[in-house]
C-alpha cells in the first residue's frame, strides 16, 4: 500500500517541497513524516474523506514544511501562510517521541515485553494494533473515550502468554512502568507533564 | 490514600477485575478527587505516547522499506528500458544512432539530477560514489586517497549496499566493535557536527564534519559493545544502532 502511495503521490509532495527552495527540507523525509501523520489520522477516523487522500497528504506535508522552516526561523508565518486546518492526531512533539524511544531502549527486554503486552502491542509478532479488551467496558464508564480502556490487555491473559501467575504479571508491570516513569521524571521535557512521586 | 494505591486501583479498573461495588467507589472517587482524576489522565497520556511511539517506529520502517523497494524497482526499470532500447534500435538506425541516443539520455539524466534543487544524487549508488571518489577525492580522516581507505587498520569497512538515499548505519545494520563504520547520509547537512550518544543519553563522540560532507568514517574501537544513537547537531531525529562483540 505504501509503495502505491509513494509511486502515485510522491511527485506532488516533492513539488510542494521544492517550492520552498530550502536545503533543510528533504522530500523523502517530508513524505515519510506526512504519510505517518496521515496514516495515524486515518486510523483515528480524523480523515473525513471530504477531499481526496492525495490532497490531504499534500496539505499535511505542506504544514510540516512550514513548521520545519518556522522552527529554523527561515520563514515567519504570516496570515497568508496559515497552516491548513487539519485536525492532526500526530500531535506528540517529535522530540518527545524520540526521547520516549531512547527511554524504551533503556528498559530491559522483559520490561518492554510486559509493557507492550499490557498496552496491546507486540514487537515479536508484529501485531501493532491495540488488542480489543476482552470484557466490554461498563455502559457509563467515566473515561470520555474508551481508547485506553479498550486497549489494555488483562493481566490474566498476559500471565497465560508469559507462563507466570497473574499477580506476578501485575507486579512486573508495576515495577517496569515505575522504572520508565522514573526515567521520564529525570528527563526535563517529560518532567513538565508528570506529577512527581 | 497513597498514590501507590491509587495507581493499583487504576490498573484494577483498566483490567476489568473490579467488583461492581469497587467500580462504583472508583467512579465516585474519580468525580470527587481532582488528584485521582489527574493521575488517571496521566496514565492515559502515558499510554498514548508509548503506543504512538511504537506505531510511528513501525510506520517509519514500513514506509522507508516501501520507498526503497519502489526506488529499486524504478532503477531496475530504467536500466531495463535502456537495455531494450539498445537491443531494438540497432536494427532500425544502426550503431551510430544508438550511441547518439545513449549520450542524449545521459545528458538529460544529468540535467534532471541537477534540477532536484538540493543537489541530491538520488540514484547514485554507494559503489558509484566510491569509484568516483577513488579517482578524485581524499579521505576526510586520513587525507589519503579514498581508494586506500581499506588499507588502514586492516579492518573491514561496514557500508550500505543499497541506493545512497538513506541514513547509514541504522538499527538493522550488523555492527561489530572491530569494524570501521562509514556513517553516511543522503546529502550534505547544514549541521557540521555528528553526535553519537550511548543508551544512557551520554555524549560519546562529537564529530566535526567537513563542509559538504555526506559521509564520515569512524575508526574501530571508538564504539564499544552496546546500543548507541546518532544524530546531527540541532536535529531531533535519532538513529539507533547496536554494536556487538566480534563473534
Amino acid at each position: 500500500m505504501y509503495r502505491f502511495i509513494y509511486k502515485h503521490y510522491f511527485a506532488s509532495v516533492k513539488s510542494i517541497v521544492s517550492g520552498f527552495h530550502s536545503l533543510i527540507l528533504d522530500p523523502d523525509d517530508i513524505f515519510q513524516e506526512g504519510l505517518i501523520a496521515a496514516s495515524l489520522n486515518v486510523e483515528k477516523g480524523r480523515f473525513n474523506g471530504e477531499s481526496s487522500f492525495q490532497t490531504y497528504l499534500v496539505a499535511i506535508c505542506r504544514n510540516i514544511c512550514l513548521k520545519k522552516l518556522n522552527r529554523h526561523k527561515r520563514v515567519i508565518l504570516t496570515d497568508f501562510e496559515k497552516l491548513d486546518v487539519i485536525d492532526e492526531a500526530y500531535c506528540a512533539p517529535e522530540d518527545q517521541i524520540n526521547r520516549m524511544l531512547r527511554l524504551k531502549a533503556m528498559l530491559d527486554e522483559k520490561c518492554r515485553e510486559i509493557i507492550n503486552l499490557r498496552f496491546g502491542l507486540s514487537e515479536t509478532t508484529g501485531v501493532d494494533d491495540p488488542v480489543p479488551y476482552s470484557v466490554p467496558p461498563p455502559e457509563h464508564h467515566p473515561l470520555q473515550d474508551g481508547d485506553v480502556y479498550f486497549s489494555n490487555k488483562r493481566f490474566e491473559e498476559i500471565s497465560s502468554i508469559l507462563g507466570i501467575e497473574p499477580d506476578n504479571a501485575r507486579q512486573r508491570f508495576k515495577r517496569c512502568i515505575g522504572k520508565l516513569r522514573a526515567l521520564m521524571l529525570k528527563d526535563h521535557s517529560f518532567k513538565m507533564t508528570l506529577t512527581d512521586s | 490514600m497513597k498514590k501507590d494505591d491509587y495507581n493499583d486501583r487504576i490498573e484494577d479498573y483498566l483490567d476489568g477485575s473490579m467488583s461492581n461495588k469497587e467500580r462504583l467507589d472508583f467512579e465516585r472517587l474519580l468525580a470527587t478527587d481532582p488528584d485521582f482524576r489527574k493521575l488517571l489522565d496521566e496514565r492515559k497520556e502515558f499510554q498514548e505516547l508509548y503506543v504512538t511511539t511504537h506505531k510511528i517506529t513501525r510506520l517509519r520502517s514500513k514506509i522507508s522499506e516501501a520507498i526503497n523497494s519502489e526506488k529499486a524497482t524504478e532503477k531496475t526499470t530504467g536500466a531495463s528500458i535502456t537495455g531494450q532500447i539498445g537491443r531494438i534500435l540497432p536494427g532500425i538506425f544502426g550503431r551510430t544512432a544508438v550511441a547518439a541516443a545513449i549520450i542524449a539520455l545521459a545528458v538529460i539524466g544529468s540535467l534532471l539530477l541537477f534540477d532536484t534543487g538540493a543537489g541530491k544524487d538520488e540514484y547514485i549508488t554507494l559503489a558509484d560514489r566510491q569509484a568516483a571518489s577513488a579517482t578524485k577525492q581524499t579521505d576526510s580522516i586520513t587525507g589519503k586517497a579514498a581508494s586506500e581507505i581499506t588499507g588502514y587498520a586492516n579492518r573491514e569497512i561496514v557500508t550500505g549496499t543499497g541506493t545512497f538515499d538513506e541514513y547509514f548505519p541504522d538499527e538493522f545494520t550488523k555492527l561489530h566493535t572491530s569494524d570501521t563504520i562509514r556513517f553516511a547520509w543522503p546529502e550534505p547537512r547544514a549541521s557540521r557536527h555528528l553526535m553519537i550518544f550511548d543508551s544512557k543519553g551520554q555524549l560519546v563522540k562529537k564529530l566535526k564534519l567537513k563542509k559538504k560532507a555526506s559521509e564520515y568514517l569512524l575508526m574501530p574501537g571508538i564504539l564499544g559493545e552496546g546500543i548507541y544513537y546518532w544524530k546531527f547537531m540541532n536535529d531531533t531525529t535519532l538513529i539507533r544502532i547496536s554494536v556487538n562483540k566480534k563473534p
